[in-house]
C-alpha cells in the first residue's frame, strides 16, 4: 500500500531527507506532476526538469521555518509551487500568451511511461489483457483508435456509432476492474528509484541536492 | 472541488481521457494533489491505459472473429461438438462437486453455530490497519457495513470482489436499508483467503452514472 498520512511527522521526516520518505514522496508526487505537465509543456524532457525544480523548491522550503506551516496541505503546496515553476516557464520562454492558446500549439507531450512509472506485474499485465478480451471488438477498436492512433474522439466515436459519455464509461469500468489488482500490487519501497530519479537531474543524492541549489533556486538552470 | 464531485462527474476519466476544460482541470489538480483516494485512481487509470496500450498494439486489428463463415462451415461443426462436451462436463460436475456443496452449506445452515461478524466501519481503504476476518471452512463471511448515504439516490450497489479481482457479488440495498448499518452475508464457496475489496456506489433516479461512494478493503484468512 501506497497510503500515507500527509502530516507534520511524514513532513519532519521529508525534511530529515529520510530515505523512505523521499522515495514515497518523489514516487507519489511525481506521478502527479508528470500527469499535471503532459499536456502543458511540449517535451517530457521539459516536464522532466520542471518536476525536479518543483521538488528541490519545496524540499528546500521544508528547510525553512515556517515554510509549510499547515502540513496536512502539503499535496496543494506541491501543486502550487508546480503551477509556480510553470508560470516562471512560460515566461522564460517569453510567451504571454495564455495556456489555452499555448496548449493548441503544443500537442500533448508524450504519455508514454515516464522514467518513475513502474513496471507493471504479470497479475496486473493479466488482468488488463483479461480486461480487453472481455471487450466486444467495437469497444477495443474505440481504444486503439483513441489511444493509439490518437484519432479525434467526436469522429471516432459518431463512426462507431456511441456517445462521448460511452468512452468515459469504458474506461471507469475497465480502471475499475483493475484498480484492485494495481492497489495489491503496489512496490516495496526501492532506493534504486529515489536514486533514478534524482539522477535525472545530475545529482546523486538529496543531501548534495540541496546543498547545490543555486541562490536563485534552480529556474535559472531552467530558463537556460 | 470536493471528493463527491470528483467523482460524480467522472473527473478521473475526464482528467485521463484529457476532457477536462482548463478550469475544471485546475479545480480537479487543486483536489487531486490532496486526495489519496483520486490519486490513487488517476495513477491507476494512467498504468491501464499504458498496458492497454502495449496490448493493443500487439493485435492488430482486424483480428479474426469478424470474419463471416458460411453457415454449418466445419468451425460452426466443431463449436457444436464442442459446446455438447461442454455441456457433458457441466453437468458431471453439479453433480459431483456443486450439489454436494449445496447439500452441505444448507446443513450447515439449518444447524445452530455462533458466527462473528467482521466490522468495516472504520476500515475505508485509507486507513492504515486493515480489517481482519477469520473464517471456518463451510461458513458464510459477515461483516458489519455502515453506507455513506445522500438523497440523491435511490438505492445503492455493493459490489464485491475477490483477491484475484474477480466479482464475488453484488448487492443491492434500498435507502430505507442504507440507513442503519448492515450485516452482509458473503457465501461460504465465495470466500478464500487474500484481500478482498467492497466498493459502495450510489445509484441516482434518473438513468444517470453510479457514483462511488467508498472502497472498503478487508482481509479474510481461513480459519480451518
Amino acid at each position: 500500500m501506497e497510503f500515507e498520512t500527509f502530516d507534520a511527522a511524514y513532513t519532519s521526516r521529508l525534511r530529515a531527507l529520510d530515505a523512505g520518505t523521499l522515495e514515497h514522496f518523489a514516487s507519489y508526487f511525481g506521478e502527479l506532476i508528470q500527469l499535471k505537465l503532459r499536456s502543458r509543456v511540449e517535451s517530457r524532457e521539459v516536464a522532466e526538469d520542471l518536476r525536479q525544480e518543483t521538488f528541490a523548491r519545496v524540499l528546500s522550503a521544508l528547510q525553512v521555518e515556517g515554510g509549510l506551516r499547515h502540513t496536512e496541505r502539503l499535496g496543494a503546496f506541491v501543486n502550487s509551487v508546480c503551477n509556480n515553476v510553470l508560470l516562471e516557464y512560460y515566461r522564460s520562454r517569453g510567451r504571454t500568451d495564455s495556456l489555452e492558446v499555448y496548449e493548441e500549439n503544443h500537442p500533448i507531450a508524450s504519455s508514454a511511461p515516464d522514467a518513475l512509472s513502474r513496471v507493471l506485474s504479470h497479475e496486473e499485465v493479466r488482468v488488463v489483457r483479461r480486461i480487453l478480451e472481455q471487450m466486444g471488438e467495437r469497444d477495443r477498436e474505440l481504444l486503439r483508435a483513441i489511444f493509439l492512433e490518437e484519432r479525434d474522439k467526436d469522429e471516432i466515436c459518431r463512426e462507431l456509432g456511441v456517445g462521448r459519455e460511452y468512452l468515459r464509461v469504458l474506461l471507469h469500468r475497465a480502471k475499475q476492474a483493475f484498480r484492485f489488482v494495481y492497489l495489491q500490487n503496489a512496490p516495496p519501497k526501492r532506493r534504486d528509484r529515489l536514486a533514478k530519479l534524482l539522477s535525472l537531474s545530475g545529482v546523486r543524492n538529496p543531501v548534495s541536492k540541496l546543498r547545490d541549489l543555486p541562490a536563485g533556486g534552480l529556474g535559472s538552470k531552467i530558463n537556460q | 472541488m470536493d471528493h463527491i464531485e470528483a467523482l460524480r462527474i467522472g473527473a478521473t476519466e475526464q482528467y485521463l481521457l484529457d476532457e477536462m476544460p482548463d478550469r475544471l482541470r485546475e479545480e480537479f489538480e487543486e483536489h487531486l494533489f490532496e486526495c489519496q483516494e483520486c490519486a490513487l485512481d488517476v495513477r491507476a487509470g494512467k498504468a491501464l491505459i499504458g498496458q492497454m496500450k502495449k496490448e493493443l498494439q500487439a493485435k492488430p486489428k482486424g483480428a479474426p472473429a469478424v470474419k463471416r463463415r458460411p453457415f454449418l462451415s466445419s468451425f460452426v461443426l466443431t463449436l457444436a461438438g464442442a459446446l455438447a462436451a461442454s455441456m457433458g462436463i457441466v453437468l458431471v460436475y453439479q453433480n459431483t462437486v456443486t450439489l454436494p456443496r449445496l447439500h452441505r452449506e444448507i446443513a450447515a445452515a439449518d444447524s445452530p453455530a455462533v458466527l462473528q461478524a467482521t466490522s468495516l466501519m472504520n476500515g475505508a481503504s485509507r486507513g492504515v490497519g486493515m480489517p481482519l476476518a477469520t473464517v471456518s471452512a463451510g461458513q458464510p463471511l459477515l461483516l458489519y457495513v455502515d453506507l455513506p448515504t445522500d438523497d440523491r439516490f435511490v438505492s445503492y450497489r455493493l459490489t464485491f470482489h475477490t483477491p484475484s479481482g474477480s466479482l464475488a457479488g453484488t448487492i443491492v440495498v434500498s435507502p430505507e436499508q442504507a440507513r442503519n448499518p448492515l450485516l452482509v452475508r458473503l457465501p461460504a464457496h465465495e470466500v478464500s483467503s487474500g484481500v478482498y475489496t467492497l466498493a459502495v456506489e450510489g445509484v441516482p433516479e434518473s438513468r444517470g452514472p453510479v457514483t462511488e461512494l467508498a472502497q472498503y478493503r478487508f482481509q479474510v484468512r481461513n480459519g480451518g
